[in-house]
């Protein structure tokens, strides 16, 4: 099972590099990168809102009764401002974006691979990689920070209303200790994290949707696994990059 | 600006419709658990299927996680000089929240698609008209084990997580940052309550019955050819994740606040 | 038998069935056809309780199939052997266990005893010694008469064909009539067919209806249908482009 992983990540790796030494030649295709960029903000834009909000308002609320434990319940800002920038804002947003944007990638080109359209475009003399996975790789890569700090609005959102709304934390206190302890590194860290989480969705589910085999049935199978490798991958991921950059600050 | 009215009006009947058709669907299947005992056959291939299928996923998730946590509490704690009781955020996050959600979430990703496709593939194939023409309730052959399945299931992934979540927190507490190990297990002891593992699992039985409904649901109601069950697929994973984490906010609320 | 009352049904604004009035005969085929979407499958529907009608009746066997709660209603069903289109066998089990599905769950005979009559329906059907087999490594053809032996597994009163013979060439369409028409005479069963196969339809059929712009425009015995001077028909029945029918 090992070798078999480590013999999937350098096929995909070697997908990955065969995509960006067409990155480097003309023509790029724009108009699909757009395309692409629309779709993925219009699907992505209302789940990952929606489920980013409740998650702040959990960390306030459990973030409290920890800080309770210290007497350090004015912190609650940082708590969840810190959580929801560094964690949970990436890791969920990209989550959504596995479940709908990464699914739909595998799920049209595998579609595509089964009615041979990919077949079709080669003997038209376009390239697949110009015209369907770079422009992919790229929307996935510039869409997914668009949409953490979505995420992070939300996230921060619905811990304010659990803390000052329901908890009776002062306005002050919360504002005033959010801006103390957020490092503009946090935003970087944000940013940086999403783009790779978006970049690694879009590749694995390009991966498995352009060497789909099986017909339906397969279109089926390549679009379930993107959606678990991609949050398999962005996990592990997640604590590389997190291990770097605390170790920075 | 008259078409922007249209639009959200327009989606929001259709909005009410799902959420009406959806309720609907889930009376039935209550109806139908409260009424019989589910098929067996089923509900056995539906549990191997859900547990053996997610162990894997979960405690890797779980690992990931746990390090994670352990890893941005350290550095948040060591703001009010607290890092050596990291045990204590490591061991309530983990346990009140992640195991529950990620859990679920795993469960949602993998066994949740499953259900969809395969209720989706033989709606559209006319199997389940076959079912109930066939004078066979299609909710009790195939729709209530699944969600029996996935009620009974997912608090024992909740607690492989909270295992797994834990000893990756150790492993990167003491080995990567220094806490004092014997100040991490006492932390994680004497702060852990059995109430808390309970509420963990009650959790994940909630989560699990609202994500095998919601993907059973999608699957029933597949639309047209292959395009309608990866349709399906698709919304029964946003979906449940929706559902799910406004639940466990009310469900946190109710049980800690 | 089948009572059709006033039946109506429309889905959205379009109106696909309008005030629909027949009996279908105990005892005999009955072949529905009509032009592609005109609403012949969800007829069918609606005498299945598949589908319930806006207005109107649907009294099989006696019952009023609006009015029965949904243990009656698959109560009645037992009496149902319904032959889908593409023969819907479930694709994770053998012929054998797709046959002995009803019989699995509605009797409570053994096994040797179901195996027995699994043996018997697929040796009616022309199917014998396929019991291990899966359905995707079946024909068309083969899955519609392994179908047809699931139909007919708890020996109904009325069995139902959603487009026997779509999508079979010529000569195996031929084969699946000829199955149709000699279990029929055989078992003495109510058969109601929808169809848009014509030459099929006049082989197997005992009574014709025909639906046209959501109306049953004729029904009655064979030979008056193919008789008939209404211009529709001649048109349907002759195969021609030009006529009363357009194209929508």
């Amino acid at each position: 099972m090992i070798v078999g992983f480590v013999k999937g990540v350098g096929r995909i790796g070697g997908f990955g590099v065969h995509t960006f030494r067409h990155a480097l030649t003309p023509p790029i295709f724009w108009r699909q990168v757009v395309e692409q960029m629309h779709n993925m903000c219009f699907r992505c834009f209302i789940p990952v809102a929606v489920v980013l909000a409740p998650l702040g308002a959990v960390v306030s609320l459990q973030g409290l009764l920890i800080l309770r434990i210290f007497g350090a319940e004015p912190l609650i800002s940082s708590l969840v401002a810190t959580a929801v920038f560094r964690e949970l804002s990436p890791g969920l947003a990209s989550h959504m974006v596995a479940a709908q944007a990464g699914s739909s990638m595998a799920a049209e080109l595998g579609t595509m691979r089964v009615k041979d359209e990919i077949d079709a475009q080669e003997v038209m003399a376009v390239n697949p990689f110009k015209y369907l996975i770079l422009p992919r790789l790229i929307a996935g890569t510039l869409v997914t920070p668009l949409l953490n700090m979505v995420g992070v609005t939300m996230g921060v959102l619905g811990g304010y209303a659990v803390a000052v709304g329901m908890r009776g934390v002062s306005h002050g206190a919360f504002m005033g200790n959010m801006y103390n302890f957020l490092k503009p590194m946090d935003l970087v860290q944000g940013v940086a994290k999403a783009a790779v989480f978006g970049f690694i969705i879009s590749l694995i589910s390009s991966y498995n949707g352009y060497h789909v085999t099986g017909g339906a049935a397969g279109v089926g199978r390549a679009t379930n696994r993107s959606v678990v490798h991609s949050i398999l991958c962005i996990l592990a991921a997640n604590y590389i990059l997190s291990s770097f950059f605390l170790s920075i600050t | 600006m008259r078409a922007l009215l249209a639009t959200v009006g327009d989606r929001t009947t259709r909005f009410s419709a799902e959420v009406g058709r959806m309720t609907l669907f889930l009376l039935r299947a209550l109806r139908c658990l409260l009424t019989a005992l589910p098929n067996r056959e089923t509900l056995v291939e539906q549990m191997a299927a859900i547990g053996a299928g997610s162990v894997v996923v979960v405690s890797c998730v779980a690992v990931f996680i746990g390090m994670n946590i352990t890893l941005q509490g350290y550095y948040i704690f060591k703001q009010f000089g607290g890092q050596n009781m990291v045990g204590i955020l490591v061991a309530l996050a983990v346990v009140r929240e992640m195991s529950p959600m990620t859990a679920a979430a795993m469960v949602s990703a993998k066994a949740g698609t499953d259900m969809a496709a395969k209720l989706g593939t033989m709606r559209v194939k006319q199997q389940i008209d076959a079912i109930e023409v066939m004078g066979v309730n299609p909710f009790w052959l195939l729709i209530v084990p699944r969600i029996v399945a996935s009620l009974l299931m997912v608090p024992l992934l909740v607690t492989l997580s909270n295992f797994f979540g834990l000893i990756s927190g150790y492993l990167v507490a003491v080995y990567q940052l220094n806490v004092n190990p014997g100040l991490y297990v006492e932390n994680v002891l004497q702060y852990v309550r059995w109430s808390d593992l309970l509420k963990g699992m009650i959790k994940g039985g909630v989560l699990g019955f609202i994500l095998s409904v919601v993907s059973c649901y999608y699957g029933y109601y597949a639309s047209e050819g292959a395009k309608g069950v990866g349709r399906a697929t698709n919304r029964a994973v946003v979906v449940s994740c929706v559902i799910g984490v406004v639940v466990n906010y009310l469900m946190t609320e109710i049980m800690y606040g | 038998m089948i009572l059709i009352k006033d039946l109506c049904k429309a889905f959205g604004d379009h109106v696909v069935l309008d005030h629909i009035n027949c009996r279908v005969a105990h005892g005999k085929t009955t072949v529905f056809v009509g032009p592609s979407g005109v609403g012949k499958s969800v007829l069918i529907k609606h005498m299945v309780g598949l589908l319930y009608p806006d207005e109107g009746e649907v009294i099989v066997e006696g019952k009023d199939l609006t009015k029965l709660s949904e243990r009656e209603l698959y109560e009645l069903r037992k009496k149902f052997g319904m032959l889908f289109q593409d023969a819907a066998l479930f694709d994770s089990m053998t012929v054998e266990e797709n046959v002995a599905f009803p019989l699995r769950h509605h009797t409570k005979k053994s096994e040797s005893e179901i195996g027995d009559i699994v043996a018997e329906k697929l040796r009616q059907v022309g199917m014998p010694g396929t019991k291990e087999m899966m359905p995707s490594e079946l024909s068309g053809g083969m899955r519609k008469r392994v179908g047809l032996a699931r139909a007919l597994a708890l020996d109904p009163e009325i069995v139902f064909f959603d487009e026997p013979t779509s999508g079979l060439d010529p000569v195996i369409a031929a084969t699946v009539d000829k199955l149709i028409s000699e279990t029929q005479a055989e078992l003495g069963k109510t058969f109601v067919v929808i169809s848009h196969d014509i030459p099929g339809t006049f082989a197997i059929a005992h009574n014709i209806g025909v639906l046209f712009d959501a109306k049953l425009i004729e029904y009655g015995p064979k030979e008056e249908i193919r008789e008939s001077p209404n211009p529709i028909l001649r048109q349907f029945f002759a195969r021609k482009a030009e006529g009363p029918i357009k194209l929508v």
